[in-house]
Order: C-alpha cells, then sequence, then structure tokens
C-alpha cells in the first residue's frame, strides 16, 4: 500500500531524511518514534507528498514520487487523512463546516459532504457539538474535530502528527483509544509521537526514527 | 456555484480590505473614465476646427469670370477640398470695411483687394505635410497671384491633441499600473488573513482552482462594486454640469460597458496575479 525505497531528504538549514527504506500494508497501526529533530514529521510529510524526496522513491495508491506531477499532488493527499499536532482548524467555522468545507474542496457534492460530515463527527463522538466553534471547545475536542476531518473522506491511510502533543494525558490517551478503534475498522494509520506509555497502552508496530535515520522497527 | 458562495461570504467577512480596494478601483476608474471623456472631447473639438481650415487663393485681377468659374469647379472637384467660394473684389472690399470701420476706396482711392477663392479642406487625413502639397499644387494654377493657409494654427492643433493622446494613455498605464498594485497588496493582506485555511485546503487535496476560485470571484466583485459605484458617480457629475452650466457632454455609449469591464478585469487580474505568487510559494 505505501512503499519507501531508499528515501533521503535534505533540506538547506540540515536535518531530513537518510536512506529510509519500509513498507506499511493496508490495515496495519504504525507508530514513528524518536526524539524531537528526529525525522517523524518529514517522514509525514514526504508521505503525503508535502516534501519530494531528494532521492528515492516514495509509492502510494499508484503515485510514484520519482513520476509525480504538481498537478497530481491533490490527488494523492485526497487518498490520505492527515492530523496535525496544532490542529489546523479554522477558527470562523463552526465544527461541522471546519469538516464540510474540506470535503466540498475535495469533490463531493453538498449532499454528500453534508452526509460524509455528519457520519464522520459520530464515529469521533462530537455530533452534539457540531454548531460549537473552535473556541468553544476543548483541546480533545479540537483534536477530534481534526481526526473527524481526516476521516470523512474515507482516506486509505490515516497520518498523526504528535497528535497528543497539545492535550492531557487523559484526553491523549481518548485519542490514542479513537485511533484504535479506527483501525480495527479497516483504517490504515500511521502516527508520529514521542508518548511512549501511550504506544505501550495501545500497541502496533513501531518504528524507531533519530538524526533521520531508521534504527529499527 | 459554491466558489461563487464562498467568494462572497469572503467579500462580507474581509469587509475592510474589499471596501478598501474598491475605493482604489473607484478613484482610478474615475480619474481615467474622465481623463477618457475629456480627451474625447479635445478630440472632437480639434477635429470641427481643422474641418475648418481655410486656405485662400488671390486672382489675377485680369481673370475673366467664365476662368475663376472654371477654377473653382476644378477645385471644388478635388478629394482633398471640402468647398470653394468666390470672394469678388467687391465682397472683399466689403468685408474689409466691416472689419476696419473704414471704405477702403476712400483710405486708398481705389480697391485694391483682389478677388479670391477661400477654399474649405476636409478633415479626414489632413496633417501639415498634406497642407504643404495642397498648398504647391494650388499655387501652381493659371491666374492664381498668392496663396494663404493658416498652417501654424494646424500645428499647434495637431501637437497639442498628439500631446493630449500621449498624457492620456501615461496617465491610464500610471493609474492603472498604481490601482494594480494597490490591488495585489490588498489581495495578498486578504491571502495572509486567510493564509491558514489556503494552507489546509492545499494539505487535504483542493485544487489549486478551488483555493483561488473565490478570491478571483471576490476581486471581480470588487472590480464590479467599483465600476458600479464610478459609472454612478460620472453619470451624476455629467448630469450636474449639464444642468448647472448647459454644457451637454455626450459619454459614447460603450464607456459604462467599458467601466465595469475594466474594474472586473483589474479586480481578476490582481487576485490572480497576487495568487499564482503565493500558490507558487507554497
Amino acid at each position: 500500500m505505501l512503499k519507501l525505497t531508499d528515501v533521503s531528504v535534505t533540506f538547506k538549514n540540515g536535518g531530513g531524511l537518510s536512506h529510509i527504506s519500509l513498507t506499511i500494508n493496508k490495515g496495519e497501526y504504525v507508530y514513528i518514534v524518536g526524539p524531537t529533530g528526529a525525522g517523524k514529521t518529514t517522514l509525514l510529510r514526504t508521505i503525503y507528498m508535502d516534501v519530494i524526496p531528494n532521492s528515492g522513491e516514495v509509492e502510494f495508491a499508484g503515485f510514484s514520487s520519482l513520476s509525480l506531477k504538481r498537478r497530481q499532488i491533490p490527488f494523492v493527499r485526497r487518498q490520505i487523512g492527515v492530523v496535525f499536532q496544532d490542529f489546523k482548524i479554522l477558527g470562523e467555522r463552526d465544527a461541522f463546516d471546519n469538516i464540510y468545507l474540506v470535503l466540498r474542496a475535495t469533490g463531493s457534492s453538498a449532499r454528500d459532504a453534508r452526509k460524509k460530515t455528519i457520519r464522520a463527527l459520530t464515529n469521533v463522538g462530537l455530533l452534539s457539538k457540531r454548531d460549537n466553534h473552535p473556541e468553544e471547545l476543548s483541546g480533545g475536542e479540537l483534536q477530534r474535530v481534526c481526526i473527524a476531518r481526516a476521516i470523512a473522506n474515507n482516506p486509505l491511510l490515516l497520518l498523526a502528527d504528535e497528535p497528543t502533543g497539545n492535550l492531557d494525558p487523559e484526553t491523549g490517551r481518548n485519542i490514542f483509544s479513537l485511533f484504535k478503534q479506527l483501525n480495527e475498522r479497516g483504517i490504515t494509520a500511521i502516527i508520529a509521537t514521542h508518548n511512549y506509555p501511550l504506544v505501550k497502552e495501545f500497541p502496533g508496530r513501531i518504528i524507531y526514527l533519530e538524526n533521520g535515520r531508521m534504527i529499527k522497527q | 456555484m459554491f466558489i461563487i458562495t464562498e467568494g462572497i461570504r469572503n467579500l462580507i467577512r474581509a469587509r475592510l480590505t474589499s471596501a478598501l480596494v474598491i475605493v482604489v478601483i473607484t478613484i482610478s476608474l474615475i480619474i481615467g473614465g474622465w481623463f477618457f471623456i475629456i480627451t474625447a472631447k479635445v478630440q472632437e473639438a480639434t477635429r470641427y476646427l481643422e474641418s475648418g481650415l481655410e486656405i485662400e487663393l488671390f486672382l489675377d485681377d485680369s481673370l475673366s469670370e467664365d476662368a475663376i468659374k472654371t477654377i473653382q469647379i476644378n477645385l471644388e472637384q478635388t478629394p482633398r477640398i471640402l468647398s470653394a467660394a468666390f470672394i469678388s473684389k467687391d465682397s472683399a472690399a466689403a468685408l474689409f470695411s466691416q472689419e476696419v470701420g473704414k471704405n477702403i476706396r476712400t483710405l486708398f482711392g481705389d480697391n485694391p483687394l483682389p478677388a479670391s477663392l477661400k477654399v474649405r479642406l476636409r478633415a479626414e487625413g489632413l496633417q501639415h505635410t498634406t497642407i504643404d502639397s495642397i498648398t504647391l499644387s494650388l499655387k501652381t494654377i493659371p491666374g492664381v497671384t498668392d496663396v494663404i493657409e493658416r498652417k501654424e494654427y494646424l500645428i499647434k492643433l495637431a501637437h497639442y491633441r498628439k500631446t493630449l493622446w500621449i498624457l492620456h494613455i501615461i496617465t491610464t498605464i500610471v493609474l492603472f499600473s498604481i490601482s494594480f498594485s494597490l490591488l495585489i497588496n490588498a489581495t495578498r493582506l486578504s491571502i495572509y488573513s486567510r493564509r491558514k485555511l489556503i494552507e489546509i485546503l492545499k494539505l487535504v487535496g483542493a485544487r489549486e482552482r478551488f483555493i483561488s476560485g473565490p478570491f478571483i470571484v471576490e476581486g471581480c466583485l470588487e472590480g464590479l462594486i467599483a465600476g458600479i459605484l464610478t459609472s454612478g458617480i460620472t453619470f451624476g457629475l455629467l448630469n450636474l454640469i449639464s444642468y448647472t452650466t448647459s454644457l451637454k457632454i455626450d459619454t459614447p455609449h460603450y464607456f459604462y460597458a467599458g467601466i465595469l469591464g475594466a474594474g472586473c478585469l483589474i479586480g481578476i487580474g490582481g487576485s490572480c496575479y497576487a495568487l499564482s505568487r503565493y500558490l507558487r510559494k507554497l
């Protein structure tokens, strides 16, 4: 489903990735762990083609980073749901609208987008807060909106970048529990985190990164 | 439809920036529009004056009436000449008396003024070089003793008209550039205030067309509103002028359509330019 072959990414100010090769199969639940600056976010950005590798190849859903054209990038991203550490929720729109807008922007009809939004909010247990604006939601609820937005379009792959970074331990546990539930429903998930206690509590395949290199799996 | 709705919502949400953009485009369109009206009116006036350009042919006293008639007919058949009016020696003396207030015969004991033909030229394609060639050919007509034309006056007019056109083009370019750059900056502000939305849309897989669509709709609406405002203000001012001064200034039929079109073009162009630069950086 996802294959990285000898992927290296070099940034001008240093950092990046060095010779990463890995394969992730459909339905897997994967953690990418490592200290800050290990390259976790870069690896995720490489998967959703926000960063194009300097060498090596990323293959996903029939697309290859070697032959990918700029205009094809949106179609790759539509197969991936991304959960960001800083939520990236629009302040002037309510929970429903934050998800609905993304679905409309990625080609869903108004009716379809409405249905999918309600289903996604139900899946994360936030349907009752559909009309709430971000300032009326807690950190955990905001992250749930973000997860709902990521899964609303039935992606092949769910990526989460430090999803508990801004949350208290209990809310973080609930979010990990939600990821596990989503994975049990068939969603392939890759979660970048350094929250080791939660990784132990909700086991999955672990990929260790350090200084841009894959240390072990 | 969704893009249009989003564009309208954006316009309402960013009221202050939108108002600024509308004011900038309106001012530019008003100045540009009025300059166009003034230039068109001056063009019209100079053409009118040019059409009245006359060349005077003084005739030999020995010419018979028939010979003069033949010259007159030949001149009137020349394409460049609109008319050729005969002024007899007596008519010239009467004109002199009218203008000077004294009888020429009393002053000189006789009438020294020659008979003449006042030739009026056609305005189309008239330039001072053409007048030179016409004058030269008129001088060669047998019985014509002298030819007087007021070329300097035409050269001045032509120069004035040309300068005005150049000024008009320069003003239009400068105004549109100012308006365009202000619009680009205002759009940048608008983009900056919605950078999070653009970032999210890009990350979730929205196509550039979808991201830029609402901004373009917004720019177009701003330009259209500015065009409507400009048309209203210009129409009102023209009516006020004609009401208070009895000076009637007509505008061409395409004037208001042109103003609306120019407004929309500036709006769309500015938004597209600012967006393409921003999206390329992302």
